[in-house]
């Protein structure tokens, strides 16, 4: 208000009151940005257990946001919040769970194609939070509630993309088509690659893609198009047009509007473009080759990857223009301050750089990661996580997001950590559930940390020597950093959103219980995918998004249960974690792996040591469907694993659930363990 | 479905069905689209508004009560004669055919070449520019043998939709009345039927702040002496999904048919008892009045929109209030209308809000009991003098709903004052301002901007009035000719979303005329 107004004035005579502000709090209510954050000092990232969460089906706590819900079908809003994590928080606290890992909380675009944005990852206004879930006094009520029980939270950011905003008119009609008649390649395939005259333009690559992708790129639709290497382009049946014009919807009822400016708190200038400007946006249509498959280039792949949108019209963001970096960097600076998040999980990141292919250019990564840390640090938070998701298996790919680099302008870091994929591939899904050799677990450790897997297993499998993942932080813990090297903080898990449930293609029961005895006693964070306490079982997305407080009929489990055996389990192996440091920080010291499958002695046996400074434990892993030692057949010498131990030291059995048998250790520091199937022995001296 | 468009924001809200300016505010809202005034004492406010009747004879004069009782006999030999009621109505003024009308009309601009808008950031905003209504009212008396008056009321009433302004030859009447009563000569009366049942309000702000109810059912009222008492007991079954839904079935032999899955009415009853302390309307009068409700809603299951079922609970609502009005102060013979209401309310659950609407900010379960609540503080006044009147108006409001939201945009106190002074210029020719200052104190943030801010919006109003019937502020029929200016504190501005061209109006002006009048109501009762 213009207090030097003759009305302004007048109103404060008549209120006596405090007037309209122009930031900041009113009504005495201090704004969420302006609360304290809680500084995290101290605290070692290698303690915790991460806990995903996803928003909508983890538990409905106000019923007032229940906009367009539909819990009957799976693809819509079922109705969960974050007043729901709030009241649920005593259930994690018994689980024992560290840390949250929330899903995205900005506001989405409602629908597209059908589906809603329920999962959170379809961005519109990267400002505001998405009211289906609340608002910025809920999420820092949940925050603040968490951090009470001495939890962490961890927001996942979406910065690759957006919702459905805009469709590619190439037709120039001006509504979107979801088929175009009459058929065509891409702009590249027919004026630059079939073209004779201009042959020479058109690299390998292109020809390839042409050449392969041709029936499949024949059709055109005007939300989604395939990737076009110089751009998507304009078509009608008399030829091409051009670059083809961009639309953005204008449908209010589903949101699916141009994001809004920023609010001038935000202090964005008014002659800069915004999210609304089409030129933010790579436009070049949508990833078509995904994985280093046929004969592309790694760096054609990486460029589609990179460039193109992702599938479902979800518009991909020019991260390179300065001006969008500086949109989302600030962006997100924000949500560390007004929700006073402890990390960020990161969605997509290899659609975004390319550091695997240049690993000293600085690019989004380099920018958003250290200016992410710097943020935290200048509001009194230190150890501030941030791990990415790069879905691939391939271990050198996703460990180049954890490494920093060096240009012109200096040093510069990049994640803490990633989404531990290649563990998925190689040895959750190889090893957990098809039975494959455990010495592949012992390869990817050794790439990992750079122990060089000379041997010939893991060469013939194909683990590069490594170290595939950094091995120095990216900045101290005061900086905002973690002060951790990455290879020591990968966050492993057995399933999450984007994949199905692991009792889904394991129904059994015995697999997910040797793998949750491995993702408890391995080096690394573990992160439980909700509703792995309750045995869930749903298949790919969305069946693995189940309604959490539905509870978990097919095994008779009431909604969040805490009374049988797999949350016990789970608790256990958390409260064991907790109390045993070894398992938390210890170095890891391989002491047996299998490289043969198939039922003998040994068969399933994996067997590494956790040590730390005041804490040593022997760990003896059966992923086999067989009782099976920790020693070599009979037939190959019979030599049983030979531990670190001192002869005569007696270990007991902790594991949860075990028989409390308790192992001597012999001559030489050889223990014969005997291991129940599809279980472990974690052993401590007496 | 559950969620309703309040729950999404009062700017959203503004944007889809065009409501009042600013926006209307989270708190609970009236749904009542347009409330005729009512003079705030006594309560029969109608009779108020009628000539003086001539001072009843003395006790022992006997010839005037052989007139009495010729006339007694007269009325009485009428009603054998009955359906003679011309002749009736000429012998008895409660009989007959009776017409009565409220309405109220502007024309003018907003000076920005648009139509002019009401400006509330509070639930219930100065009234200075309101949209037109109008109510139609049509009573019918008879007098039964044993002297028992009965009347059949019927009461239309328009909107804001005017041919002339929109060229739709259209307009939707609401049947606000409907209803027959019956008055004994004991002072007792009872009603049954679809009624408007209210009490003294809060003129400026067009506002009823301890009781208004709007139902459908029966009622009854007894004066004894000094002291009245009365009751009501109604219902209410809106056409939302909250109270009322229907649902397609497959017929058992072809086609579909339609069922009932939801039907839940909501019961309202009220009771009230008012002590009169009268005497010459030259001296103080007084009254005091004690007010209580109680809401119910059976429970229910509903139907989302992919079929799941969704309970409704049971719910409840209460109300108490009280009153004290003191009025007189002049005598009769000059028409003057001096007054002054205090008015105090406390309700919880679905008391706190409109009936007339559904309720949000529901809590875990879907009830509204016993978390939210609505606490009222009102004063309302009028001094008539020789020189002209003021008219003067303000109330507080503390509106908590029952979400578990602690720092919720829906909770919050708001306030508004407004004055009107006018002086009596010439014959019947008022000059005058209408002053108002309303603020909304809610505990969230502003979707717009992410902010928490605190709306306010300081109005002036200058005019003249033409008052042909009389000097007091409550004389009708009224021609306006006004002038508005409203500011807009950013907090008000930030209640509007984003492309909506009105935040870029820190002023929002009025000019035009208005008229308003009311005559032979039968509402308020």
């Amino acid at each position: 208000m213009n207090r030097s107004n003759l009305f302004a004035l007048a109103s404060v005579a008549i209120s006596a009151s405090t007037s309209a502000v122009a930031c900041g709090a009113a009504s005495g209510e201090d704004h969420p940005a302006d609360l304290p954050h809680v500084s995290n000092q101290g605290d070692d990232w290698r303690d915790e257990v991460i806990y995903q969460i996803v928003v909508d089906r983890f538990a409905n706590g106000d019923p007032n946001n229940d906009f367009n819900i539909a819990p009957s079908i799976p693809g819509r809003y079922h109705g969960g919040d974050w007043q729901g994590i709030i009241d649920q928080l005593g259930y994690l606290d018994s689980l024992g769970v560290t840390a949250l890992w929330i899903s995205p909380v900005v506001k989405n675009t409602e629908e597209d194609a059908g589906f809603a944005s329920y999962h959170g990852y379809w961005t519109q206004d990267f400002l505001r939070p998405n009211p289906h879930f609340g608002d910025l006094y809920k999420l820092r009520e949940l925050t603040a509630g968490a951090h009470a029980r001495g939890m962490k939270v961890i927001l996942d950011v979406v910065t690759n993309h957006v919702g459905q905003l805009f469709f590619y008119d190439i037709n120039g009609n001006g509504q979107p088509d979801d088929w175009l008649s009459g058929g065509g390649l891409s702009h590249t395939c027919v004026q630059i690659c079939a073209n004779p005259g201009r042959a020479t333009e058109c690299s390998d690559d292109e020809r390839i893609y042409c050449e392969q992708g041709k029936d499949y790129l024949e059709r055109i639709i005007e939300w989604d198009p395939e990737y076009d290497p110089r751009g998507v382009q304009g078509w009608s049946s008399l030829g091409f047009s051009g670059p083809a014009d961009v639309r953005f919807t204008d449908w209010p009822e589903s949101n699916r509007v141009p994001p809004p400016r920023p609010p001038d708190w935000f202090g964005w200038p008014d002659d800069k473009p915004w999210f609304d400007d089409q030129t933010w946006y790579n436009r070049m249509g949508r990833v078509y080759v995904w994985w280093h498959e046929n004969d592309y280039s790694r760096e054609f792949v990486r460029e589609q990857e990179t460039l193109g949108d992702f599938p479902g019209g979800l518009k991909d963001l020019d991260t390179d223009n300065p001006d969008v970096a500086e949109a989302l960097t600030r962006s997100f600076e924000y949500w560390i301050e007004v929700a006073d998040f402890d990390g960020f999980r990161i969605d997509t990141v290899k659609h975004i750089d390319r550091p695997d292919v240049a690993p000293n250019v600085r690019g989004f990564w380099g920018l958003f990661t250290d200016r992410m840390r710097a943020k935290a640090a200048s509001l009194g938070k230190e150890n501030f996580f941030i791990f990415g998701e790069a879905f691939d298996g391939n271990d050198e790919l996703i460990g180049a997001y954890t490494k920093g680099g060096t240009d012109a302008a200096g040093g510069f870091g990049r994640f803490d950590s990633v989404f531990y994929f290649s563990q998925y591939y190689r040895v959750i899904e190889n090893v957990f559930k098809l039975d494959a050799p455990t010495r592949n677990i012992e390869c990817l450790y050794n790439s990992r940390v750079g122990r060089n897997p000379t041997d010939a297993f893991c060469q013939q499998n194909g683990y590069p020597a490594g170290p595939t993942h950094g091995g120095t932080p990216h900045a101290t813990s005061a900086n905002g950093g973690i002060g951790l090297p990455p290879q020591q903080v990968t966050v492993g898990f057995l399933d999450n959103h984007d994949l199905p449930r692991f009792l889904f293609e394991e129904t059994s029961e015995g697999a997910l219980r040797a793998a949750l005895f491995y993702l408890m006693t391995w080096d690394g964070i573990p992160c439980l995918y909700y509703g792995t306490e309750q045995a869930f079982a749903g298949g790919v997305d969305p069946a693995n998004r189940e309604d959490m407080w539905r509870g978990n009929p097919a095994r008779g489990f009431a909604p969040f249960d805490t009374s049988h055996a797999q949350f016990a389990l789970v608790r256990d192996l958390i409260a064991l974690r907790k109390v045993r440091s070894a398992l938390r920080r210890g170095t890891v010291e391989m002491k047996w792996s299998t490289t043969v499958p198939g039922p003998r002695r040994d068969a399933g046996v994996f067997g590494f040591e956790r040590v730390a400074s005041d804490d040593k434990l022997l760990v003896v892993l059966n992923t086999s469907l067989q009782d099976s030692e920790a020693c070599a057949p009979v037939a190959d010498g019979g030599a049983c694993l030979v531990s670190s131990f001192a002869p005569g030291t007696v270990l007991r059995d902790l594991a949860p659930g075990s028989d409390g048998l308790t192992f001597t250790v012999g001559a030489g520091g050889a223990v014969q363990v005997r291991v129940p199937a599809q279980s472990a022995r974690i052993l401590a001296p007496m | 479905m559950l969620i309703r468009p309040e729950m999404f924001r009062p700017s959203v809200v503004v944007i889809a069905l065009g409501l009042v300016a600013v926006a209307a505010p989270v708190v609970a809202q009236p749904a009542d689209p347009a409330q005729p005034p009512t003079e705030a004492v006594p309560d029969d406010t109608e009779a108020a508004r009628r000539p003086e009747p001539p001072p009843p004879p003395p006790a022992d004069d006997l010839a005037a009560l052989r007139a009495q009782l010729a006339a007694q006999e007269q009325r009485l030999a009428t009603v054998e004669r009955l359906p003679d009621a011309a002749g009736q109505a000429a012998s008895d003024p409660d009989t007959g055919f009776r017409f009565g009308s409220y309405g109220r009309i502007l024309a003018g601009t907003d000076l920005r070449g648009g139509r002019p808008q009401p400006i509330a950031v509070v639930g219930f905003g100065p009234r200075i520019v309101e949209k037109s209504y109008l109510e139609l009212d049509f009573s019918y008396g008879l007098r039964a043998r044993n002297g028992a008056l009965v009347r059949t009321v019927v009461t239309l009433a328009f909107g804001d939709t005017l041919f002339h302004d929109t060229g739709e030859f259209d307009a939707q009447p609401a049947l606000r009345n409907f209803f027959a009563e019956a008055g004994f000569d004991d002072g007792t009366t009872l009603w049954v039927g679809s009624r408007m049942y209210r009490g003294d309000d809060l003129y400026l702000f067009d506002y009823w702040p301890l009781d208004n109810q709007n139902t459908i059912g029966a009622g009854v009222r007894t004066r004894k002496g000094a002291l009245e008492i009365a009751a009501h007991g109604g219902v209410n079954r809106l056409l939302d999904d909250f109270q009322y839904q229907e649902r397609d079935i497959a017929d058992p032999e072809l086609g579909a048919t339609t069922v009932v899955q939801l039907d839940r009415q909501r019961t309202i009853g009220s009771a009230s008892a008012t002590y009169y302390a009268e005497s010459d309307p030259a001296e103080l009068n007084a009254k005091f009045k004690l007010h209580a409700e109680l809401q119910g809603l059976p429970s229910g299951t509903r139907l989302r929109d992919d079929a799941s079922p969704e309970a409704l609970p049971r719910d409840w609502g209460t109300t108490i209030g009280a009153q004290a009005g003191v009025w007189g102060l002049a005598p009769a013979r000059l028409g003057y209308r001096r007054h002054a209401n205090l008015f105090a309310r406390w309700s919880k659950g679905l008391a706190a809000f409109d009936e007339l609407a559904p309720p949000f900010g529901f809590d875990t379960m879907l009830r509204t009991y016993p978390r939210a609540s609505e606490i009222v503080l009102g004063l309302g006044a009028n001094w008539d003098d020789r020189w002209g009147h003021v008219l003067f108006a303000a109330y507080g409001r503390r509106f908590v709903d029952a979400d578990p939201n602690v720092r919720d945009r829906d909770d919050g106190w708001e306030y508004a004052v407004d004055v009107r002074p006018m002086a009596h210029v010439y014959e019947g020719v008022f000059a005058g301002v209408d002053l108002s200052y309303q603020a909304r104190f809610p505990r969230g943030l502003m979707p717009s901007t992410q902010l928490a801010a605190d709306p306010g919006v300081v109005s002036i109003a200058p005019m003249l009035a033409l008052s042909p019937m009389g000097r007091s502020a409550y004389d009708r029929p009224q021609l306006r000719l006004v002038y508005r200016a409203a500011h807009l504190s950013d907090g008000a501005l930030a209640l509007y979303a984003e492309d909506d061209p009105r935040r870029a109006h820190t002023w929002v002006h009025f000019l035009g005329a208005q008229a308003e009048w009311w005559f032979n109501s039968n509402s308020y009762r």
